[in-house]
């Protein structure tokens, strides 16, 4: 049995969770220890109860530990220990460390930037732009997107790292071969091909409330920064922010609009610090990448009188069909026909029930 | 003595002419009646022994059999009632044989005598004058709706001793005489009146989808939040649909007559049906049922608007059936009893919430989850999707919407654009058998749907931008179609195609959250 397997045993064993695990560390160093204790040694521990010790016992079972390891194997996911040779450096620095991490794909170059980008399930499609541009410009430069594969922000950002073709990591509150929410089911596959799905749960284990607060401190240990797209005041996003502040890491804020319950969130963080970003260059400054050559998507496509008309009529807020037909004047069929042509040129992008948002492009 | 009378019964929406014998002749007093009735027919041997003791004629005490030919129809109803009561007096010589030469009964009595009213009376006439009767008998207040039919004499009567003074020609009763023109045009300026699509404030969008749609018959779906007017628009569809004309009124008339729905003296259904069952609906409510089947909610709509609102909330098997109907225009009903046809050429309307709570995508008032969301939507089938060529969203009305002083388009304007629109249509499908741009298939798309260079390439860029399916592109093409028809143009522009476009959107990733 190599180290991994004695960490795989540890950590899997009924009943015993985190704390309990961590005290017999304290008393014991390695588990390679622990599991070579004598029985009598084991039923003397207090902090266990009788059950414990009968499962601690029962588990110790090199045949069935093979087993599991390779069935792990078969599913492609590698287990990797805080022994590990690949273990990220980074989570070694936190105080609470996940003793393993469970991995599907290839878990990032440390030379390379990461950063996370976070944010509420139920975000608005202004914070998707948002999310989904920064994740695929800062992919494009080589940062590696870190997020958590929620609805909402998360996913926005992960799309976007794909889209721009770079390298983006996915860290779940749940088992890694249990896909939450559902309907990501491709996003989380194409994760796993371009960068890694990772999770410090046991295979098979059930996207339960609370795994997510642990998981945020794995995303915010990963990275060099955190970016938050939106957040409501009391939200799970926050508490990402306050473990990468513990951690010492970088917050960035996206500001919004100040009646917008999706930007009290991070207009808080602004004002207690977090960094206000409004520009790609304001995040590339401190990872001493301004001199990147950044080629801002320009509006050089030329448009129609009419289209133009249309277009300045839109913005970061969705607009239903028909106030722009009042806005503009222009003959609904006509500008059903403008907007089909702007949507097709990507300048703006089609919500349901007949809204208009224009697409971000960093201008 | 025997004697034979005409009757009629009713196979779906067709008359069919029923022999009735009467046969009295010694014996042991009793009255047989043979011939497949069912209850309510055998019932009418009591009803027809008091009608007849209490209009001061003699029942004759002598053994009496009836039979209805022929045998093997089962027959149905109490309209047999005055056809047997008019036998036994022919037996008993107190009418005349003669005045039963082509001459039809149909009737229910009363035991004091009278006639009562009794469903399906037009196509029964319309049946006895192709079977070459002169003269219907039929109860008075039923006379109105058989007068429509021309060339037969119609006789309204009230009880039974009129009806056998007549026939003694005692008294005469002029055939009921009605003026089916200016009775139609002139019940059909009364019709339209209450509503009108001036009421409707904002909504342009929904607005100009309607006009497309009653320009081609193609069916509609709306999607908005609650309150947002979808139910007060589609009220309002009929009354931008073209005038019926009097032969579409009379087959409406028809299944109104069968299905029991006219009034007593109401002649003819001269308004375009407009049906709106409750969401609780069974299949054979909505397809027709029973044991001998009668029309259900897609055959009262013929020629008019079927509207189910909350269109996922109604039970998913109940919204598959009405799939085959919808293209066919008719329904075929297969019973033990009997096989019928109805015609249901309907349009059909639906709306629905764009998610459970119906205010998505509005934040702050929707808080339902994506999963909710595509489990609403999942209730309405692709197959069914796909039969709704039109996907229209109404926006929620705030108070600055309500209080613009627009120049809101009348119901009567926008009638004569659906009106030409649909002219343009019938002239170009003369040849074919459809009459609207809705009923176009994959194969004679390419001929009437020209399309410009620019439009192709238009086309194809929404293809590959949008995902669309192969479904999509017919659909697409055919309310292109219509809406150059409402331009009075006969080749399809970049335009109409990119309007049409902007009607399909449930067919994409637009309702995928996470996109």
């Amino acid at each position: 049995m190599n180290k991994d397997m004695y960490w795989l045993w540890l950590t899997n064993i009924k009943g015993i969770g985190r704390k309990k695990t961590q005290y017999l560390l304290e008393l014991y160093k390695q588990p390679m220890n622990i599991w070579e204790l004598e029985s009598y040694h084991i039923n003397k521990l207090k902090f266990l109860t009788r059950e414990n010790k009968n499962h601690l016992l029962a588990s110790r079972d090199e045949n069935r530990i093979n087993h599991i390891y390779s069935l792990l194997k078969e599913h492609k996911i590698t287990y990797v220990s805080i022994d590990h040779p690949h273990y990220p450096e980074y989570l070694k620095h936190l105080y609470d460390s996940p003793y393993g991490l469970y991995v599907k794909g290839k878990l990032p170059n440390v030379k390379q930037p990461s950063l996370a980008i976070v944010g509420a399930r139920k975000c608005s499609s202004y914070g998707r732009n948002v999310a989904k541009y920064f994740g695929q410009e800062l992919a494009k430069l080589g940062f590696t997107i870190i997020s958590g594969m929620a609805r909402g922000i998360d996913t926005a950002a992960h799309q976007g790292a794909l889209k721009g073709g770079g390298k983006t990591v996915a860290v779940l509150g749940s088992g890694v071969n249990v896909c939450y929410p559902s309907e990501n089911k491709s996003l989380m596959e194409q994760i796993q091909h371009s960068g890694a799905v990772i999770s410090e749960f046991s295979v098979n284990a059930a996207p339960l409330a609370g795994h997510f607060p642990l998981r945020n401190r794995i995303i915010s240990g990963l990275s060099d920064g955190v970016l938050i797209v939106e957040a409501a005041e009391k939200s799970g996003t926050l508490i990402t922010t306050d473990m990468a502040l513990e951690q010492g890491k970088n917050v960035y804020a996206i500001p919004g609009r100040i009646t917008d319950d999706l930007s009290k969130g991070t207009h808080q963080l602004i004002q207690s610090g977090a960094k206000m970003v409004t520009r790609l260059e304001d995040i590339l400054e401190d990872f001493s990448m301004n001199e990147t050559v950044h080629k801002w998507c320009q509006n050089t496509i030329e448009l129609e009188e009419n289209e133009k008309i249309v277009y300045d009529c839109l913005n970061s807020d969705p607009i239903f069909i028909d106030d722009i037909y009042y806005e503009t004047g222009i003959a609904m069929s006509e500008l059903k026909h403008l907007l089909l042509k702007l949507e097709i040129k990507g300048l703006i992008k089609q919500i349901p029930n007949k809204y208009f948002v224009k697409v971000f492009c960093g201008g | 003595m025997f004697n034979k009378v005409f009757s009629a019964s009713l196979l779906g929406i067709n008359g069919y002419i029923i022999t009735v014998e009467v046969d009295v002749s010694d014996g042991f007093p009793k009255l047989d009646l043979v011939g497949l009735p069912d209850s309510a027919v055998k019932e009418s041997a009591q009803r027809v022994r008091t009608a007849i003791k209490n209009s001061n004629f003699t029942f004759p005490y002598r053994r009496i059999t009836v039979n209805l030919a022929p045998a093997h129809l089962r027959k149905e109803g109490s309209s047999y009632d005055l056809p047997i009561a008019v036998g036994i007096l022919t037996c008993s010589n107190l009418i005349p044989k003669e005045a039963l030469n082509k001459t039809l009964f149909v009737g229910e009595l009363s035991l004091n005598g009278d006639v009562r009213a009794v469903h399906g009376i037009l196509p029964i006439v319309d049946k006895a004058k192709s079977a070459g009767f002169r003269r219907c008998i039929v109860p008075k207040a039923n006379a109105s709706e058989g007068a429509v039919i021309k060339d037969i004499d119609i006789i309204g009567i009230d009880n039974l001793s009129e009806l056998v003074q007549y026939l003694n020609q005692k008294t005469t009763i002029p055939p009921t005489k009605i003026d089916v023109d200016g009775l139609f045009y002139d019940l059909k300026g009364k019709a339209n009146n209450t509503l009108d699509f001036k009421d409707i404030k904002g909504q342009e969008n929904v607005r100009r989808a309607l006009e497309i749609a009653a320009a081609g018959m193609h069916n509609i779906l709306m999607i908005g939040p609650p309150g947002s007017g979808k139910t007060m628009m589609a009220k309002r569809l009929p009354t931008i649909l073209p005038d019926l004309s009097i032969d579409e009124s009379i087959e409406i008339t028809k299944i109104y007559s069968v299905a029991g729905l006219l009034n007593d003296n109401q002649s003819l259904v001269t308004k375009r049906p407009f049906r709106s069952p409750h969401h609780t609906l069974s299949n054979a409510a909505l397809t027709g049922g029973g044991r001998v089947p009668r029309p259900g909610e897609i055959s009262l709509a013929h020629h008019g608007v079927l509207f189910l609102d909350e269109l996922p909330e109604f039970k998913k098997e109940v919204l598959e059936v009405m799939r085959q109907p919808i293209e066919e225009g008719t329904v075929t009903l297969s019973r033990v009893q009997a096989t019928l046809t109805y015609p249901c050429n309907f349009m059909l309307v639906a709306s629905m919430n764009p998610c459970p709570c119906g205010f998505y995508p509005d934040h702050k008032k929707c808080s339902c989850t994506p999963l909710q969301i595509k489990r609403y939507l999942n209730k309405i089938s692709a197959p069914l999707l796909d039969r709704l060529d039109l996907h229209v969203e109404a926006a929620s009305l705030d108070i600055v919407k309500m209080e613009r002083e627009d120049a809101v388009e009348s119901s009567a304007i926008i009638r004569e654009r659906v009106k030409n629109a649909q002219a343009i249509q019938s002239e170009r499908y003369k040849k074919e058998s459809i009459h609207f741009n809705s009923q176009l298939t994959s194969s004679n798309i390419p001929v009437n749907c020209p399309l410009s260079k620019d439009s192709k390439a238009l086309l194809k860029q929404a293809f590959t931008h949008f995902n669309f399916s192969a479904r999509a592109y017919h659909r697409i093409l055919k309310v292109a179609r219509t809406i150059a028809d409402l331009e009075q143009k006969t080749n399809i522009s970049e335009t109409h195609i990119a309007e049409a476009i902007s009607y399909r959107t449930l067919d994409n990733k637009y309702w995928d959250r996470t996109s």
